[in-house]
């Protein structure tokens, strides 16, 4: 066996749900996600999260919804991306982000982008993670 | 994998036990991130655990009475130990009516009336109108002259009297439940029929005790059930007779709405009174006789858990105190709360005797009829040969006085004051905190402990703006004049240690009301500590204290005991003397002895300042032994009595004139007297101007200059030539003089419990003195706290006020007159 490959299976597997419960067609288990697939999948999640929404952990979560329903300036843009920041370093020790941007195409857009530039510990794997937030209905 | 920490109710915990389940397998390995899909899944699964564990653990709590927080739940477990919760009790007021009749056709007015029971009066309460029945029809006969029928005492209830049938079916599970809530259950009558056409009935009586009845005894057993109703019960034809089937059960009651309806003191007549010729009179003269009182809601779960299980452990037998106490509670709804101890933990120990003391629902005293009503109740209860006593509570009144330092966000106008809104705001927010407190600790029932420094805490806490609270509090009892005349002793416990800090400082530590006595029947007087263990009497005249006794009883610091006499206090109603003051600018030359000290008396007369002359001539000194006679023919108009010299700065004397000779002379405004002393002392005329008889204090001013000596060697002095002072103005101390004498204390510890030392003593509050003071920047406003000092506050511990004799208790719910033989 190739050490590249020794190093690959000692390599720290991460493995989840998919969030959306999906169905493998062929054994109709509930789809999986894994390593850097599972890591993004729980970054966006914890961006999602409304503060309050987790059963009994309500600090667990960011303002980023709630943020969609207020005119995006750069004051509040900067302060979102200072949640998100703050989510992702206390809730998802798995990465370290490297930069995050906040965007819209005008302040009173119903949009928001988020573009979430890390690194997974421990694989030196540069992800970008891009995160479109909608308001729903629209 | 065997799972772990089953018993945990708490989220986190149950939580981590499914995560450590997740650890030992393979599959998945995001567990331990907070935003993966696994951890939400977890977070539900955990939830619902959690749940299910809360609804087992609460579900297992309503089975136990300890535990129980459901009424219904409460109720069942109560009726296990045969414990009837009371029901909301309907106010009742006493009133009498006067009612004219009509002369009949046979020319002369009918024998009786008849009052038809259901509305007779209404009244305004604070939220609405309510009504105030009667129960029965009420008979009264008819002043055969006058035609005028009086009822004399009407108890009336508030409420809607209302009535409901049942028809027995005995083939289903029947149940007679009161169709109402808010039921007064001691207005409830229970009567059966034959059947619906029949017009007799049978009465049922409410009965608690089965071993009294029969087969066929006609009684009903009364339980609450569901959504706060009451359910009816009748016997099984061996504990009481059975219901037969098509038999009719006709329930009478009073729905109220409890306390709401208490203290109305304005009723006005509704009810309708019929003569014995059929002639309706819708007109009377209504007066209340007792306001409406002892209206009450239902009782609450926390009480039901109280008294529910001490109910049964006295099974309806007294043995212990505290069964006296508990069957107490039942047969006399009225108490509140009730205290029992043997006579062998008094102090000299009574055998054979058991006290309970009462405290009402109105925290008035009982009377006599009452006591006696309830001592009879309870005989069928008690062992043989224990005597009952049923005594007044012990009561300690509970002064504070309390000191709001205020922060300069109070002040509105940035310089440290603050306006009447934020400091009426501030009382009123401390004023709540008080009785928030007083309530929560239950202050008003016995052996209970009440600590100054909780009270502050919730002072301090009840609003933002108050920076700091000072506090200091006094304890008050009070004593009524005892009936029979005679000297004797009065004895004031409070159960505490008194601060007998300032023993070097006489008057800090103990101070009575004001009194009379029978030897100074015209002298207001007070009694204080001398700070070495005994009490001394004193009297002020012109905001001077002068001391008149000493060593007139004692106090025990350790023990809070206060005995005062043997002293025979004046209890005649009005008082006839008048005091004269002196104008102090007078013109005074007239001598009077140095020699006199503080507290120090001579005896002498007040003869008419032109006798002075032919007093002195007809005195005569004796050589041998230096006592000094003088001729009482000789003079006019004379008093006797003694020159005391005031504890005050400044020269100020005050003549206490003998009773007995004051009452026989007569003297009038404008003329002048003179002391003339006994033992040698003689003074100058124009000190004092007396206007009517008896006696009394009579205060003048003077120069201390004379002659010096002491009694046996002789006449000293001069006598001075000053004419007659001017009268300025007079103190009328006539009218109504106090029957009860209260005594205060500063009570050595801020945390107060006289329970523990006195059988029966419960704590009252009545309301304190507030004062508002704020604190700033601004100059002159910032209190600074001196080296090793304290603040420049007012003084806490200043003289309380003397005459305490109208108390304000917090807590009771009428300032009524009692509980009259109205309702007795």
């Amino acid at each position: 066996m190739a050490i590249e490959e020794i190093f690959r299976d000692r390599r720290r597997q991460y493995k989840d749900f998919d969030t959306a419960l999906s169905k493998n067609p062929i054994t109709h288990d509930v789809l999986t996600v894994s390593n850097e697939n599972a890591v993004k999948q729980s970054v966006r999640n914890l961006i999602s999260t409304r503060f309050g929404e987790r059963l009994m952990q309500p600090e667990i979560g960011s303002g980023v919804f709630d943020a969609l329903f207020e005119p995006l300036d750069p004051f509040s843009a900067e302060q979102l991306r200072s949640d998100i920041l703050n989510t992702i370093s206390n809730y998802e020790p798995r990465v370290n982000v490297l930069d995050c941007i906040v965007s819209t195409e005008s302040a009173y857009s119903d949009e928001i982008n988020i573009e979430l530039i890390y690194i997974i510990v421990g694989e030196n794997i540069e992800v970008t993670s891009q995160i479109i937030l909608q308001r729903p209905g629209s | 994998m065997k799972p772990t920490n089953l018993t945990s109710i708490n989220f986190d915990d149950i939580r981590e036990s499914i995560k450590s389940y997740m650890r030992t397998r393979e599959e998945f390995s995001d567990y331990d991130f907070s935003g993966s899909t696994l951890s939400y899944l977890i977070d539900v699964l955990a939830y619902n655990t959690y749940y299910s564990a809360f609804n087992a653990n609460m579900a297992l709590s309503e089975v136990f009475l300890d535990s129980a927080s459901i009424r219904d739940n409460v109720i069942s477990l109560a009726k296990v130990l045969n414990y009837t919760p009371r029901s909301t009790t309907a106010a009742k007021a006493c009133v009498s009516l006067s009612v004219q009749t009509q002369i009949g056709v046979n020319g002369q007015y009918p024998l009786s009336v008849t009052l038809q029971k259901g509305p007779v009066c209404s009244g305004v309460g604070p939220d609405s109108n309510y009504t105030f029945n009667v129960l029965e029809n009420v008979e009264v006969n008819v002043d055969a002259s006058t035609g005028i029928a009086v009822f004399p005492e009407i108890t009336v209830y508030e409420g809607d009297l209302l009535n409901y049938s049942y028809i027995v079916d005995t083939t289903v599970q029947q149940r007679f439940i009161v169709p109402n809530d808010k039921v007064d259950t001691s207005t409830l009558k229970v009567s059966t029929r034959p059947n619906v056409q029949s017009t007799l009935s049978d009465t049922y009586n409410i009965v608690k005790n089965i071993t009294s009845i029969e087969s066929d005894t006609r009684a009903y057993f009364l339980q609450e059930t569901e959504d706060r109703r009451y359910e009816i019960t009748f016997g099984d034809g061996v504990i009481g007779r059975e219901l037969v089937q098509g038999e009719v059960v006709d329930i009478e009651y009073i729905r109220t709405v409890g306390a709401l309806a208490n203290n109305i003191s304005v009723l006005k007549y509704v009810g309708t009174v019929i003569d014995i010729n059929g002639t309706t009179t819708t007109q009377a003269a209504l007066t209340v006789k007792e306001k409406s009182q002892f209206g009450a809601a239902q009782e609450t779960v926390k009480s039901i858990k109280f008294n529910a299980p001490r109910y049964y452990a006295a099974q309806n037998r007294a043995v212990t105190a505290q069964d006296y106490a508990n069957i107490t509670k039942t047969i006399y709804p009225n108490a509140r709360y009730v205290s029992a101890y043997g006579g062998e933990s008094l102090n000299p120990p009574v055998y054979g005797k058991v006290y309970i003391s009462i405290r009402t629902q109105t925290g008035a005293k009982l009377n006599n009829l009452s006591k006696k009503e309830i001592i009879r109740n309870l005989r069928p209860y008690s062992m043989a040969s224990v005597d009952v006593v049923i005594t007044d509570p012990n009561e300690i009144f509970v002064g504070t006085n309390i000191l709001i330092v205020a922060t300069t966000l109070a002040s509105s106008y940035g310089d440290g004051t603050i306006t009447q809104t934020t400091s009426d705001r501030l009382k009123n927010k401390a004023l709540a905190a008080l009785k928030e407190y007083g309530e929560e600790e239950d202050l008003n029932n016995f052996n209970k402990t009440f600590s100054l420094q909780k009270l502050a805490n919730n002072i301090l806490r009840s609003d933002d703006d108050i920076e700091d609270v000072l506090a200091s509090v006094s304890l008050y009892k009070r004593q009524e004049y005892p009936e029979l005349s005679g000297p004797r002793t009065f004895i004031f416990e409070y159960g505490t240690q008194l601060d007998c800090s300032c023993n070097t400082s006489p008057g800090t530590t103990i101070l009575s009301s004001v009194f009379y006595t029978t030897d100074r029947p015209a002298v207001p007087q007070y009694f204080e500590d001398d700070g070495n263990g005994f009490l001394r009497t004193f009297t002020t005249i012109n905001n001077k204290k002068t001391i008149l006794d000493t060593n007139i009883g004692t106090y025990d610091c350790e023990t809070g005991r206060v005995t005062f006499g043997p002293i025979e206090l004046e209890g005649s109603s009005t008082l006839e003397q008048t005091l004269t003051s002196v104008d102090p600018n007078a013109s005074l030359t007239s001598t009077i002895n140095d020699f006199f000290e503080e507290n120090s008396t001579v005896e002498g007369k007040i003869v008419r300042s032109e006798d002075v002359l032919s007093v002195l001539e007809n005195t005569t000194t004796d050589g041998e032994d230096g006592t000094t006679t003088t001729d009482p023919d000789d003079t006019k108009e004379e008093t006797t009595g003694s020159l005391i010299k005031s504890a005050g700065v400044d020269n100020t004397y005050i003549f206490i004139a003998d009773p007995e000779s004051g009452s026989s002379s007569t003297f009038n405004t404008g003329d002048g007297y003179t002391f003339v002393a006994n033992a040698g002392w003689t003074l100058g005329p124009g000190f004092f101007t007396i206007t009517t008889s008896g006696s009394g204090v009579f205060s003048f001013t003077g120069s201390a200059t004379g002659g010096t000596g002491t009694g046996g060697t002789g006449t000293g002095g001069t006598i001075g030539t000053t004419a007659v002072t001017t009268v300025t103005s007079s103190i009328n101390v006539g009218g109504s003089i106090p029957t009860t004498i209260t005594v205060s204390i500063k009570p050595g510890t801020t945390s107060i419990s006289p329970g523990s030392l006195l059988s029966g003593a419960v704590l009252s509050f009545f309301t304190p003195n507030l004062t508002v003071v704020s604190t700033g920047t601004g100059s002159g406003t910032t209190i600074i706290f001196p080296t090793g000092g304290v603040i420049g506050s007012p003084s806490l511990y200043t003289t309380p006020a003397l005459n305490v004799i109208g108390f304000t208790p917090l807590y009771t719910t009428s300032t009524g007159s009692g509980l009259g033989n109205c309702f007795a």
